[in-house]
């Protein structure tokens, strides 16, 4: 899949955001393109139809989630986004535990979810994608440029 | 009391010839640092929940009166606003004071077409994204490879979906779009006199050859910008600098080439402002540029500016 999605192409991103976090309807009335690295981008057709007018277009609408082999993992801005349609394997953490995850530091969760990805939140705040560890830990998947402090020791909780 | 910065003999001989100027009070503002503001990103959350989650974490702070969202700073948080949570959520956006009013003074409003023609790093795009709530189009558009990087950062971090990102010379950009947008903001490359505190370096590397070329390069930016505006839509130049050539006079240019430019006083509460120059040196000014807004730094102790808003007739 790349450049504008067709209406069955969104429907295989919808479903895959239907089995991994159980959100329904989340693109419904976007226009979707996936780009480089496999990102999903959403923006009004409006806009998308504006576009065609301009030359050297960089990039539009918002970065909202990850195509992997593992599945679909959230942006912060995706998981922002899909909020109130996140239905499943949704993680709630503490400040203390999301000021680490911001700093790219992984938490320990008690029961593994079957998922490969989680969205993780602190009350109303959330907090992009992790990844799951064999290792009973969730490693976040925040882009470098928006940890909060780039340290060399990103040792886990205890 | 902080020591005052030294001007280079070019920038001194420059400052010494507007009429205006308070040389000292000037040195003295901007040998010191800019105040800390920022702005709440309604995008993410509501401003009211932003506020509270603030307070929460000991940040205190007050509310900028010309500016929905805008507060400055009170304490230092323990880590500096820049490398906190809340910026890097997208929560905030750190933004000088005064650079919060050009996006005001353009009156952006859901479903509207706006062009922001020199964007990044995006703080009045983003700005300009949270006053259109996400809705109609954004356009955010630099020349710069290097500087695109850190638009397409910001626009993401602050959440925005009604934007496209466009990488060309604003000079030709009505070529393809004539007369398409409600708003267009021309946040004009300069040089940059107005925030010394923030990089002296670019101070003392003026020199009026500078000033003389940038002009021109403004003259065309907005000529072009106001070829893409529609008739009925808003323009506003604005710039962070206090020279008369990049201010007054490309105005003045536009009103002399644009016969259908009507020029609106900017009218803002809460800041200490001052007339722009009708002449200088042996140059005549279009009167009407008394409507435009100027400060220098010492008159609010925060940055220099100058913002034009201009009407395209109907
Ligand atoms: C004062 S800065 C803009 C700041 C921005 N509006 C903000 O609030 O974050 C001026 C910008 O104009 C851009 N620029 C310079 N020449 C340009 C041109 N010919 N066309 C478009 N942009 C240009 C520069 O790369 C720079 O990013």
């Amino acid at each position: 899949m790349r450049g504008v999605l067709t209406e069955d192409e969104k429907r295989r991103i919808e479903s895959l955001l239907t089995s991994y976090y159980g959100i329904s309807d989340g693109l419904q009335d976007y226009v979707v393109l996936v780009g480089g690295e496999n990102r999903v981008r959403i923006t009004h057709k409006e806009v998308l139809e504006f576009s065609w007018r301009l030359k050297n277009v960089v990039n539009m609408g918002l970065y909202v989630a990850k195509l992997t082999d593992e599945g679909i993992s959230l942006s912060i801005e995706g998981a922002q986004f899909f909020s109130h349609k996140i239905m499943k394997n949704l993680i709630e953490i503490d400040m203390n535990e999301a000021e680490r995850w911001m700093q790219g530091i992984p938490i320990r969760i008690e029961t593994q979810p079957a998922s490969k990805y989680v969205v993780v939140k602190c009350g109303d705040i959330f907090l992009g994608s992790g990844r799951i560890g064999r290792d009973g830990f969730i490693y976040p998947q925040i882009s470098k440029n928006r940890l909060t402090r780039k340290s060399p020791d990103l040792s886990k909780n205890p | 009391m902080s020591s005052l910065v030294t001007p280079s003999d070019e920038l001194l001989s420059f400052l010494k010839e507007l009429p205006d100027m308070d040389i000292e009070a000037y040195l003295d503002a901007v040998s010191k640092p800019l105040p800390e503001c920022f702005r709440i990103n309604t995008l993410k959350l509501s401003e009211e929940r932003i506020i509270s989650l603030l307070r929460d974490r000991g940040w205190q702070f007050e509310k900028l009166p010309w500016v929905k969202t805008g507060y400055k700073l009170l304490n230092s948080t323990e880590r500096g606003v820049g490398s906190s949570m809340e910026h890097m959520l997208g929560l905030i956006y750190i933004q000088g004071p005064i650079s919060m009013l050009p996006a005001e003074v353009l009156e952006p409003a859901p479903r509207m077409i706006v062009l922001d023609l020199c964007a990044s790093p995006g703080s009045k795009s983003t700005q300009i994204a949270q006053l259109m709530r996400n809705t109609g189009i954004l356009v955010c558009n630099d020349v710069s490879s290097t500087r695109i990087k850190p638009l397409v950062a910001n626009i993401q971090r602050c959440g925005v979906i009604n934007s496209i990102i466009t990488q060309s010379d604003g000079r030709y950009f009505h070529r393809w779009v004539r007369e398409q947008f409600d708003r267009v903001l021309v946040d004009a490359p300069c040089s940059s006199l107005g925030i010394v505190s923030k990089d002296w370096t670019a101070a003392n590397k003026y020199n009026e050859k500078i000033s003389k070329r940038i002009s021109k390069l403004q003259q065309s930016l907005l000529i072009s910008a106001y070829e893409c505006l529609k008739p009925g839509g808003l323009l506003v130049y604005s710039t962070c600098t206090i020279h008369p050539l990049e201010n007054e006079n490309v105005i003045t240019y536009l009103l002399d080439k644009k016969k259908d430019a009507e020029l609106l006083p900017v009218l803002v509460e809460g800041l200490r402002s001052r007339s722009p120059l009708e002449e200088w040196r042996d140059i005549k000014f279009s009167s009407e540029v008394k409507k435009c807004f100027k400060c220098y730094p010492y008159d609010n102790y925060a940055e220099g500016f100058f913002i034009a808003k201009i009407r395209k007739e109907a």
